[in-house]
């Protein structure tokens, strides 16, 4: 059934995969260590959502990302060792240490950045797209948000632009089913891709845990973004809480089980459908594994962030 | 009145508790206000025990800005989360063209009585996004009254003052205090603090030192020399001038502090005011320096006044005449 598909891009997915799950792991055991300053939010439970997309993509692609940017950044391709350094305050982090978990960016890789104001990004998302649009480009440029995101204003004015101007953005909204607390079921009217119809935009409602169905998904939303917007719902769920200071009251702990792990899911199917022995992708395993702790380890030495109090317009304003 | 000692964030969830209890008219709304107890805990178990007057409310800043106005005017005294006032942003439009103005539109006949809670400021790496201090912004719209209570007693009492004035009342939280242990005495009811009046902190005979917010806790704990007369405006719009006035004249020598820039800032309001009002001894301020707000804890701290820049400038106007 997936014999479309050669090993090498399936075992690939995997690595990505597994190193989005180790990183915020990783990022965990320092943060339980008592080792981070500030706030992080973890992807764990969607990797297959920026996976089967970013792996898709070419560096002049663009990517917008939330809060929760880890994953998006690691399968667009920002350096981990980097990543790890700017979640831990240090001048060699990709944004000079300064700024933090929530605003990873590597422009020169088509990461545009993550961001901390929810529904901050869809406008930005336009005017990335304007100006592909202006200089005929054949780009896309991907916006991810959360479910809770569509609920603000900037959300519906954006989806009503991008459709009566054609621009080429992909609405990527992963609906983990929460919102911190807030269940996605009780505080959006209808659903989020039928948002879409109401400013005549395509929509497609995925299994954000089958890589599968999101590859296809997608390449098929990135040919009609050549020439229109469009939106993807990817149904997901988030596995750990929303942030590092969640006491997840809302929710019951075995929740999770009823969502299937994305991880574990493309194991079985690269085991049974591809004959992958369980030791190769242990290894694959054990690779990831070893790489990001040994980043984090790295990251953690380097000097912190400086700022140069001498020249507070040099640092705040562009030449 | 038995006492004891609460965190500011106590504080604040025991006068939430109260006043829901005891002015009827009170409701509350905002993000993950219900289980989650709000962004930082103020409004736990709230909902459990007024499950009809704690809505939870989607991810919609200016429509829950519209609902709390809208509420207002029908005689409901709403009190909403805004989980950090850099998302008030989001909401300005509603608070300030909106909220702010229907009093004087209807000529009177209308009355917009609603609070906002919101928590400010840095010192918890939070980052660019998620650590401003924004007070001053509002302070400048007429038709808003702006506090920022700087401890736990301030906290609980302004709140009820806040939700029985018949103006919107934003209560910008200093977010790096929510948890710190406190040594005031908080009673055990409920009490007002009064808005638009500055208190003395602490009273002292060389130096007059008026701070807002989080400089409050960080002067009163400095160990200097000269005598500090510490007074807190505590409310910055309408500012207590003359509060302020008469304890600047008992030294002769005033340092304004605040967390928030000090470019186009409150501090500089504080200072021009208090020269129009006639004080005639010296001045000095000292607030956050014209930047972002970095994650890194290295930069954060630097940001805002640090002791060695307080002491350096309290030793400065100790050497001026
Ligand atoms: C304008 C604004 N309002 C509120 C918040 C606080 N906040 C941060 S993340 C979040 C929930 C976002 O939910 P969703 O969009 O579903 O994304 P998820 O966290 O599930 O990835 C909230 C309320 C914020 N950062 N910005």
């Amino acid at each position: 059934m997936n014999n479309k598909y050669e090993l090498s891009s399936l075992l690939k997915w995997y690595s990505t995969m597994l190193e989005i799950r180790h990183f915020e792991n990783i990022l965990d055991d320092y943060n339980r260590a008592g080792n981070l300053y500030g706030t992080t939010h973890l992807y764990n439970g969607q990797e297959a959502v920026a996976t089967g997309i970013c792996l898709q993509l070419e560096d002049e692609d663009l990517i917008l990302s939330t809060h929760r940017n880890h994953g998006h950044a690691l399968a667009k391709g920002t350096d981990s060792y980097q990543m790890f350094a700017e979640i831990f305050g240090k001048k060699t982090g990709t944004n000079g240490g300064k700024v933090g978990s929530m605003h990873i960016s590597d422009p020169s890789i088509g990461n545009m950045g993550g961001n901390g104001i929810v529904g901050g990004n869809f406008p930005i998302a336009l005017g990335l797209a304007t100006a592909f649009k202006m200089d005929h480009k054949n780009q896309v440029v991907i916006c991810f948000s959360g479910d809770g995101a569509t609920n603000e204003g900037t959300f519906h004015e954006s989806l009503n632009l991008a459709s009566i101007w054609k621009l080429p953005i992909i609405f990527v909204i992963e609906n983990n089913q929460y919102a911190m607390s807030s269940d996605a079921s009780k505080m959006i009217a209808g659903n989020i891709a039928g948002r879409a119809d109401a400013y005549k935009m395509k929509s497609f409602r995925v299994d954000g845990q089958d890589i599968f169905e999101v590859d296809r998904v997608f390449e098929e939303a990135r040919g009609i973004a050549r020439k229109e917007p469009v939106l993807i719902e990817a149904m997901t769920y988030r596995f750990r809480g929303h942030s590092r200071s969640d006491a997840e009251k809302y929710r019951s702990k075995d929740e999770f089980l009823k969502y299937e792990d994305p991880i574990l899911k493309l194991r079985n199917i690269l085991i049974t459908d591809y004959n992958v022995s369980p030791d190769q992708l242990a290894l694959l395993d054990e690779k990831a594994y070893k790489k990001m702790e040994m980043d984090a380890k790295r990251a953690w030495v380097d000097e912190p962030a400086e700022f140069d109090l001498n020249n507070l317009e040099g640092e705040i304003y562009a030449d | 009145m038995p006492t004891r000692k609460l965190t500011y964030l106590q504080a604040v969830n025991e006068s939430l508790h109260q006043i829901l209890e005891e002015v009827p008219e009170s409701y509350l709304l905002g993000e993950d206000v219900g289980a989650y107890g709000g962004g930082f805990g103020a409004t736990a178990g709230l909902i459990e025990k007024y499950p009809g007057r704690v809505l939870e409310t989607p991810i919609s800043e200016a429509a829950i800005t519209g609902i709390a106005t809208g509420s207002a005017i029908m005689g409901k005294r709403p009190i909403l989360e805004i989980q950090f006032s850099d998302f008030l942003t989001v909401a300005i439009d509603q608070l300030v063209n909106e909220a702010a103005k229907i009093y004087y539109l209807s000529n009177g006949q209308e009355k917009v009585p609603m609070v906002i809670r919101t928590a400010s400021g840095s010192g918890t790496g939070a980052g660019p996004q998620h650590s401003q201090s924004l007070e001053n912004w509002l302070a400048h719209v007429p038709g808003l009254i702006v506090a920022m209570p700087s401890n736990p007693y301030d906290a609980k009492g302004i709140l009820l003052a806040a939700v029985k004035n018949n103006n919107p009342v934003i209560l910008f939280e200093p977010k790096s205090l929510y948890k710190k242990p406190s040594d005031i005495d908080i009673p055990e009811e409920l009490y007002e603090v009064e808005l638009g009046k500055a208190k003395l902190v602490r009273e002292g005979s060389d130096l007059t030192v008026i701070a807002l917010g989080r400089m409050v806790d960080i002067i009163k704990n400095m160990d200097v020399n000269p005598s500090l007369n510490i007074v807190d405006p505590v409310t910055i719009s309408p500012l207590d001038i003359q509060g302020l006035l008469k304890e600047a004249n008992k030294t002769n020598k005033v340092l304004i502090l605040t967390e928030s820039i000090a470019r186009s800032g409150i501090s500089a309001e504080i200072f021009t005011q208090l020269y129009e009002a006639g004080f005639k001894g010296t001045m000095k301020r000292l607030g956050g320096k014209f930047s972002p707000i970095s994650a890194a804890k290295s930069i954060e701290e630097n940001l805002i006044p640090t002791q060695e820049e307080i002491k350096q400038a309290i030793e400065e106007l100790m050497h001026e005449n």
